[in-house]
């Protein structure tokens, strides 16, 4: 903003010094023409007057020469005069060409014009008087001389002398004239140069000025971008630091379950040691993407109708084992008229209570636990107090306490464990859901955390009295595997994940086929009935998104689940928009893993009862009945084929019977006939006996249970 | 649910077409044709104009593939449903690619043919 100031400034400064500039240039330039017009006008009255005072003189002299003569007698000395009388002539000849060749004004000219009979007069009585003296008549010419000439010669010295003070005169005010106009130039041409160092000298000032400014808001800014830079780097040295810690733990721990030399309570506390590490190190990523998605502001909060006691149900059950595990009291106090249903984002609401709760049993190691809640009217307020009776800490330490990594001492986390990033996570998000989050305590004595939720509904429905629903299913059903059964499509790439998946699945004694890209999951998808498809996102050849698509394409409408490593919202939304039913996030938590598949699959107790309608295996018989008539006709001629070694027609009656086996009900006749028509395809003539024989021992026994 | 749809099936295998003959006509569909080449495939398909047609990939004159790039090219309103022994990925997405709304693979089993006709049945306005 100020350097665009200065930049504005300077660049209107100098238009106008330059504007300015041209002016004064443009102006001088025709000051000087004027005044060379000026100069030129009394160059030419100057040789004006000059020539006229030639003339004048010549005439004069002229005059004086006809006296002289009229006086002298030697005829030499008149032959001289008159020689010197006609030179006269010349020059006052030469003079009026002059003055005729010289740029003559209107004015003087007329008044030339005026004298010139006079003139003309004047010159014919000197030739008159020149004859009268050349023929001796001297006194005739002295008459003329005396009286006529006189007379006019007077009259000419007098109307030159006149026009001569004329010229004069208008050759002063010319003078004047000029004088004036320069030094009015002058003036202007002095303003005008003054204004321009006025202008210059301000603009370099105040141009200084802001750079200086400008200069002072970069380095500022680039103080504010080290640190910010430090405190990354110090935020990374620290996360780096809180994943080495678990998976150094993860690691050594892990050797040592795999080292010979230990003992079954040593490898099951290795074990234990293992899986908390690796919940922490599951949290601390959790957490992370929580942290990186407030400060990219991509955290979404929900507003959905969300029942508060609800959630502190669920907060309760969570928490009040953990506070029995210390042998801590949980209190949970209800303040009523409580509303029965707020908008609000239930998951972020439980999460920040939760951790709320978790942090209190953690900083504390006897007494209790409290959550008040109540609702102040006035304010629209709900309100969750979070009290412990733990170690509390300073006043200091309470307002950095909301600080990513920041526990109370430098030290706490080694003894208490905890990612740094809750207390971060739940301010952000108690803002987001438009609430606020503050602490109060006091060491040795305990903290207590208050949430405050301002609630934007109008009309909320209000209830004074709630019992915790005692049916809960909670930590109970956390590690109960359930039994089931059907048949499961695992599309997973890397082994160490379908070995992990296999043994979940392994216990629910469910059927699992395992395939290693999408083109095998379309391809088995679509060849088998299964009750769910567990379908990695990467997958190499074709990823899971571009199977799940392939296969909706396909007409395949039963349940797909992906499975994804990436937790972000977007990748949720790909899934789903591709076709999956459910989505699970890796690492798989068993409890999700199981409901998922609890829902898609049947329990074992159901799974007995009656898949088809009886009308259908009404039907289902009537057509075996009639494809048992032809099974000995369809086995002779795979036998017969096989023994004349007719490979072609062993390839169409295998394929065939594989299609009809299942079709009728009879699944065993199409994996064996799978078997004979693969191995047909693909030349291994010498493993055909066994499959073969297992096929006419099958359809043996088959006839005979039909004929039973 | 009864699926009350006219269908019609192509398949050269007589026994085949029993079945999802059986299948169809037990979910509630009637089977209004029985082809059992391609060539009669199309002349059938649009003659008949079924709502949804099951068509075997291997067949004599013309196969399953060049049958629905026929009803692609006629533009004939149907709902083609691919069935075949084999469900190789190549198949699976010519099929789709030429406008298969489904892709059964054999055996038969009446669940894979239901699953067909409550995605016809959910594709209807």
């Amino acid at each position: 903003m100020q350097a665009q100031n200065t930049q504005k400034v300077t660049k209107i400064g100098f238009t106008s010094i330059l504007v300015l500039l041209s002016i004064l240039i443009v102006f001088s330039i025709f000051r000087l023409q004027l005044d060379h017009a000026h100069l030129n006008k009394m160059a030419i009255s100057n040789s004006a007057l000059k020539h006229l005072i030639t003339m004048r003189d010549a005439t004069a002299q002229r005059a004086l020469i006809l006296y002289r003569m009229s006086a002298m007698d030697d005829p030499f000395k008149r032959d001289d005069l008159y020689l010197q009388f006609k030179a006269q002539a010349e020059t006052f000849i030469k003079a009026r060409s002059e003055l005729q060749k010289g740029k003559t004004n209107t004015q003087y000219k007329n008044q030339y014009k005026a004298i010139l009979p006079l003139m003309h007069q004047a010159s014919d009585m000197h030739q008159e008087t020149i004859q009268l003296l050349l023929s001796e008549k001297n006194n005739q010419a002295n008459k003329l001389l005396q009286n006529d000439l006189h007379t006019i010669q007077n009259k000419v010295n007098k109307e030159l002398s006149f026009i001569l003070n004329t010229l004069r005169e208008k050759m002063d005010a010319e003078i004047i004239h000029a004088s004036n106009e320069n030094q009015y130039a002058e003036t202007l041409i002095a303003i005008i140069g003054i204004t321009i160092l006025i202008l210059g000298t301000i603009i370099a000032l105040y141009v200084l000025r802001h750079t200086r400014t400008f200069e002072a808001a970069i380095v500022k800014q680039k103080r504010i971008a080290e640190e910010a830079n430090q405190s990354k780097t110090s935020y990374l040295s620290n996360m780096s630091h809180e994943i080495r810690t678990p998976l150094t733990a993860i690691i050594g721990f892990s050797e040592n379950v795999i080292s010979d030399e230990i003992s079954d309570k040593e490898r099951l506390k290795a074990g234990n040691t293992i899986i908390r590490n690796g919940k922490h190190l599951l949290q601390l990523i959790n957490d992370i993407l929580d942290i990186s998605k407030i400060e990219a502001g991509q955290l979404e909060v929900e507003s959905i109708e969300t029942s508060p006691l609800h959630i502190i149900d669920e907060v309760s059950s969570l928490i009040d084992k953990q506070a029995k595990d210390k042998n801590l009291h949980f209190n949970i106090n209800y303040r009523f008229p409580l509303p029965a249903y707020i908008h609000s984002d239930p998951v972020r609401l439980k999460q920040i209570i939760i951790n709320l709760c978790g942090n209190a049993i953690k900083f504390t190691d006897q007494g209790s636990i409290n959550i008040d809640i109540y609702y102040v009217e006035a304010t629209n307020n709900l309100t969750f107090i979070i009290r412990d009776t733990g170690i509390g800490m300073s006043e200091q330490a309470c307002k950095k306490i909301f600080a990513p990594f920041a526990q109370a001492e430098a030290n706490t986390t080694r003894k208490f464990g905890g990612t740094g990033l809750g207390l971060t996570i739940s301010k952000q998000l108690s803002e987001a859901m438009n609430g606020h989050l503050s602490c109060t305590s006091e060491i040795g004595k305990g903290s207590q955390f208050i949430l405050e939720l301002q609630l934007d509904d109008n009309n909320l429905q209000f209830i004074n009295g709630y019992s915790p629903d005692v049916n809960q299913t909670g930590i109970k059903d956390m590690n109960t595997v359930p039994q089931l059964e059907g048949k499961i499509l695992l599309a997973e790439d890397s082994s160490d994940n379908q070995e992990l998946i296999q043994m979940y699945i392994e216990k629910t004694g469910a059927d699992l086929t395992i395939v290693e890209n999408g083109e095998q999951a379309v391809e088995q998808g679509l060849a088998n009935n299964f009750q769910l498809i567990l379908m990695d996102t990467q997958m190499p050849v074709m990823d899971g998104i571009s199977a799940i698509e392939l296969l909706r394409a396909s007409g395949y409408t039963r349940a797909i689940v992906s499975l994804t490593a990436n937790a972000m919202q977007a990748d949720k939304d790909l899934c789903f928009k591709a076709g999956a039913d459910d989505y699970l996030a890796k690492p798989i938590d068993l409890v999700e893993f199981y409901r998922v598949l609890k829902q898609n699959l049947k329990q074992s107790k159901e799974a007995k009862a009656n898949d088809l309608s009886d009308k259908m295996q009404t039907t289902l018989k009537k057509l075996s009945a009639k494809f048992l008539l032809t099974l000995p006709d369809k086995l002779y001629a795979i036998t017969n084929a096989y023994d004349n070694k007719n490979w072609d027609q062993l390839d169409a009656a295998s394929h065939k019977l594989k299609g009809l086996g299942g079709s009728f009900g009879y699944p065993e006749i199409t994996t064996i006939s799978k078997r004979i028509n693969d191995s047909t395809r693909s030349k291994d003539y010498l493993n055909l006996d066994n499959p073969i024989n297992e096929l006419i021992n099958l359809c043996d026994k088959i006839l005979k249970q039909d004929a039973a | 649910m009864n699926y009350n749809y006219k269908t019609l099936i192509a398949d050269d295998d007589p026994e085949m077409r029993d079945v999802l003959r059986g299948f169809l006509e037990e979910l509630g569909c009637t089977v209004d044709g029985e082809v059992e080449n391609g060539r009669d495939a199309v002349k059938q398909i649009s003659l008949i104009q079924p709502k949804l047609c099951f068509i075997d990939i291997e067949m004599p004159i013309k196969n399953g593939l060049e049958v629905l790039e026929e009803i692609k090219a006629l533009s004939i309103k149907t709902f083609p449903i691919i069935v075949s022994g084999h469900s190789t990925i190549d198949n699976v997405k010519l099929a789709v690619g030429l406008g298969a709304k489904g892709f059964i693979v054999k055996p038969y089993e009446i669940d894979k043919v239901k699953q067909i006709l409550e995605k016809y049945s959910a594709s209807l306005p």
